[in-house]
C-alpha cells in the first residue's frame, strides 16, 4: 500500500493519541450521568417492585398474581436489594405492603462494605390494605455502593412487601 | 547457503496450519455459543416470516443449512472458515514469509478475546469474516489497482452491511482511505482530493445502505423491523430520569404503566435490557407495529431541548459499552448460551467444556486476570501496533504493508467502537467481536514485524562481527 512515509509515522501517533485521549476522559471524567440529579432542589423518587430482579426474596415467597414477597414462615430477608449507589444526601425509605398478622420484622438500610446505615424494628398490626408498612429517614455523608433496603422476618412474622420507594429528601437547613 | 523451499511446499505448509487452526477453533466451542437473536433468526428460517431486524441474508443462509442438518453446526463451521481464511490471507498478504504468516495466525486465533469471539455463532462471528474480507480486497487493491479487486471490496463490504447494518461505522475509515487513494491520483490539490474523497465515501455507504434495504424489502421480503427503536427508547428514558419528567410517549409505557420512579429504579446505563425486556409486566413497548413516528417526533424533541442530558448519557453510556465502570460478566466474554434460553437449549453448552473454552473461561472469572477482555484495555492494547509502526527508530522502513494494514484495522476498530457507544443500547462483549479482531491483528502484524526486524539486526550485526574477525585474521 502506497502512502508517503510520513504520514506512515503520523497517523499513527495521531490515532494513538485519540486512543488516549478517548480512554482517559471516559476514565477520568464521569460518571457523567447522575439519576439524582435533581435530588438537592427537589422529591426525586424511585419505585422497586416485587419481582423487578432490582429487589429479591429469601424467606419468602414471590406471589404472581399479587405481585408481591409474601413471608413463609422462614426467619430471614423477606426483601433485599437493590444494590444501589447513592450520593452523599439525605434520602427516605418506606417499604409498602400488606400484614396477615401482627408481625415484628426489622428494617435496615445495609451498605456494601460499609455494614448497617440505618435499623429499625417495628410492630405491625394486621393489616389487609396496602399501605406504607414503614419508613426510615438516613444521611450519607459520603457516596455508597451497593445499598440494601432489606426486611428481616422471623418465623412467626407474616406479611407482605409490594414495593419499596426511595426518594432523596432536601438537605436539613444548616448543613451542606 | 540456504536453498529456499519451493512455493508449492510454502502453501502446503501453510494450508496445514490454516487447517488445524479451523478444526482447534471449531472443536473447542463447537457447537457454537449463541443468543436469543439467533433462536429468532432460526424461528425465522423455518417459518419464513422475516424481518430486517436480524439479517435476512443469515435467516435465509440459516434456512438453508437445516436442510442438510438441523442446528447451529453447519452455519457455525462456515462462520468460522471464513473468518479463520480471511484472517490467514490477511496476514499472508501483509507479512513477506510464510512462516512468520502461519506463526501470526496461531497467535491471532490463542489471544483470548479473539478465541473467544470465534466461539459465537451470532452474526458478529459473520461480521468479522466479511469485515476480514473487505480489507483482504482493500489489500488487493492498493498493491494491484484493478477493477475487479474494486468491485470484490465493494461486494465484501455490502456483505458485512448486509450482516450487520452498522457495518457502516467500521467501513467508513476503509471506505475513505480508498476514496482518498482513487481522489488523489486524480486531483493533486489536497484541499479537493480531501472534498472529493469525502463526497465519495458519503455517497458509497449511502448506497450501501441503501442497496441492502433494497435486497432485503425485494430479494428476500423482509418487513421492516425498526430495530432503532431500542435506542431511542433508551436516550428518553435517560432524559426522563435526568431531567425528572416522562418524554416517553404514553403509547410506549405498556398496558399497566411505566411510572417514572419505576423507571428510574430500574433504569441501568449499561443496557436497556431491564426496561424493555423486563420479567414483569412493566416494561416499554418495543414493537415494529407502534407509532414509529410518534417516537421518532418526542426523541428529535427531547434530544433538541436537553442536548446536555442527551451528551452526558452518552458520554457514559460510552465509558460503560467500553467496560468503564462496567464489569459485567456479558461485556467480558460469553461461555454459554443466553439466559433467557430455556434449560433444554442452554444445557448443550453444560454438557462438556473443551480445555481451553475452560481455560479462558477461568481467566474470565480471574479477578486479576480478567481485565484482558476489557474492551478499554483491548482499545490501548492497539497502541502497541501504532507505537511500532509509527515510530521510525523501532522498525526503520517498516514493511509498509504491514503497517498500514495494521493501522487500518486499527482505524476501523476504534471508528466502531465510537459510533456503537453513540447508538447501541447494550454493553455487550459480542459488539466488540469486530474491534477484538481488528486489534488482534494489527498486534501479530506488529510483533511480527518487531521479530523479524530484531532477527536482521542480529543477523546483520553477526555478519559485521564475522568480516571484523576476517579481516584482523588476515
Amino acid at each position: 500500500m502506497n502512502i508517503p512515509a510520513c504520514r506512515i509515522q503520523a497517523i499513527p501517533m495521531v490515532m494513538a493519541g485519540l486512543i488516549l485521549g478517548t480512554v482517559a476522559f471516559l476514565l477520568e471524567g464521569g460518571p457523567f450521568f447522575n439519576r439524582w440529579e435533581k435530588g438537592g432542589t427537589s422529591r426525586v423518587s424511585s419505585l422497586y417492585v416485587a419481582g423487578d430482579d432490582r429487589i429479591f426474596t429469601d424467606a419468602g415467597n414471590y406471589d404472581k398474581a399479587a405481585h408481591e414477597y409474601r413471608s413463609r414462615e422462614v426467619e430471614g430477608p423477606l426483601v433485599f436489594g437493590p444494590y444501589v449507589g447513592l450520593a452523599p444526601g439525605r434520602y427516605s425509605v418506606s417499604w409498602v405492603g400488606t400484614v396477615q398478622q401482627a408481625s415484628q420484622p426489622r428494617f435496615e438500610i445495609v451498605s456494601m462494605g460499609g455494614g448497617v446505615i440505618a435499623a429499625d424494628t417495628a410492630s405491625l398490626p394486621p393489616s389487609r390494605q396496602v399501605a406504607t408498612l414503614h419508613n426510615i429517614t438516613f444521611s450519607l455523608p459520603h457516596a455508597a455502593e451497593g445499598l440494601e433496603f432489606r426486611v428481616i422476618v422471623k418465623r412467626t412474622d407474616a406479611l407482605a412487601v409490594r414495593a419499596v420507594e426511595l426518594a432523596t429528601l432536601p438537605p436539613t437547613p444548616g448543613q451542606p | 547457503m540456504t536453498v529456499p523451499r519451493p512455493q508449492s511446499q510454502h502453501a502446503a505448509f501453510f494450508g496445514l496450519v490454516l487447517f488445524l487452526c479451523i478444526l482447534l477453533v471449531y472443536s473447542t466451542w463447537y457447537p457454537g455459543i449463541f443468543t436469543q437473536d439467533e433462536r429468532d433468526i432460526l424461528g425465522q428460517a423455518l417459518s419464513g416470516h422475516l424481518h430486517d431486524g436480524h439479517s435476512p441474508l443469515l435467516v435465509k443462509f440459516w434456512g438453508l443449512t437445516q436442510y442438510l442438518k438441523p442446528g447451529p453446526a453447519i452455519p457455525y463451521l462456515t462462520g468460522v472458515v471464513v473468518a479463520v481464511l480471511a484472517a490467514a490471507s490477511l496476514l499472508r498478504q501483509a507479512l513477506r514469509s510464510t512462516f512468520a504468516a502461519a506463526a501470526s495466525l496461531c497467535c491471532l486465533i490463542l489471544l483470548p478475546p479473539v478465541c473467544v469471539s470465534l466461539g459465537l455463532v451470532t452474526k458478529d462471528l459473520f461480521f468479522i469474516g466479511a469485515m476480514l474480507t473487505v480489507m483482504l480486497g482493500v489489500v488487493r487493491h492498493v498493491t494491484q489497482p484493478r477493477r475487479r479487486h474494486l468491485v470484490f471490496t465493494l461486494g465484501a463490504a455490502l456483505l458485512a452491511v448486509m450482516v450487520r447494518i452498522d457495518a457502516v461505522f467500521a467501513l467508513l475509515p476503509i471506505l475513505s482511505f480508498l476514496a482518498w487513494q482513487a481522489a488523489v491520483r486524480r486531483h493533486p490539490g489536497r484541499m479537493r482530493a480531501l472534498l472529493l474523497a469525502g463526497v465519495c465515501t458519503v455517497s458509497i455507504v449511502l448506497a450501501l445502505v441503501g442497496v441492502s434495504k433494497l435486497i432485503a424489502k425485494y430479494a428476500f421480503h423482509a418487513t421492516a423491523y425498526h430495530a432503532e427503536q431500542v435506542s431511542m427508547l433508551f436516550d428518553l428514558a435517560a432524559i426522563s430520569v435526568e431531567t425528572d419528567q416522562m418524554l416517553i410517549p404514553a403509547s410506549r409505557l405498556g398496558p399497566d404503566g411505566f411510572p417514572l420512579p419505576m423507571l428510574r429504579a430500574r433504569f441501568k446505563t449499561g443496557s436497556a435490557d431491564a426496561i424493555i425486556w423486563s420479567s414483569d409486566a412493566h416494561h416499554l413497548v418495543y414493537a415494529p407495529g407502534a407509532d414509529h413516528g410518534e417516537l421518532h417526533r418526542a426523541w428529535v424533541k427531547a434530544i433538541a431541548a436537553h442536548p446536555r442530558e442527551y451528551l452526558l448519557f452518552r458520554a457514559e453510556y460510552a465509558a460503560n459499552f467500553i467496560g468503564i465502570r462496567n464489569n459485567e460478566d456479558w461485556l467480558r466474554a460469553q461461555f454459554s448460551g443466553d439466559a433467557s434460553m430455556t434449560r433444554d437449549a442452554a444445557s448443550l453448552w453444560e454438557q462438556s467444556k473443551a480445555p481451553l473454552q475452560a481455560l479462558y473461561e477461568w481467566l474470565s472469572a480471574s479477578p486479576s486476570l480478567q481485565i484482558v477482555y476489557l474492551p478499554w484495555c483491548w482499545l490501548l492494547g492497539a497502541l502497541f501496533p501504532l507505537l511500532v509502526f509509527g515510530v521510525r527508530q523501532v522498525v526503520p522502513n517498516a514493511a509498509a504493508q504491514a503497517g498500514n494494514v495494521a493501522v487500518l484495522l486499527i482505524a476501523s476498530a476504534f471508528s466502531y467502537t465510537l459510533a456503537m457507544g453513540l447508538v447501541s443500547a447494550a454493553a455487550i462483549g459480542r459488539y466488540h467481536s469486530w474491534p477484538r479482531m481488528a486489534i488482534g491483528m494489527a498486534i501479530v502484524l506488529a510483533a511480527a514485524e518487531l521479530v523479524r526486524h530484531v532477527a536482521k539486526a542480529r543477523t546483520a550485526a553477526g555478519t559485521a562481527a564475522v568480516q571484523a574477525a576476517r579481516v584482523t585474521t588476515s
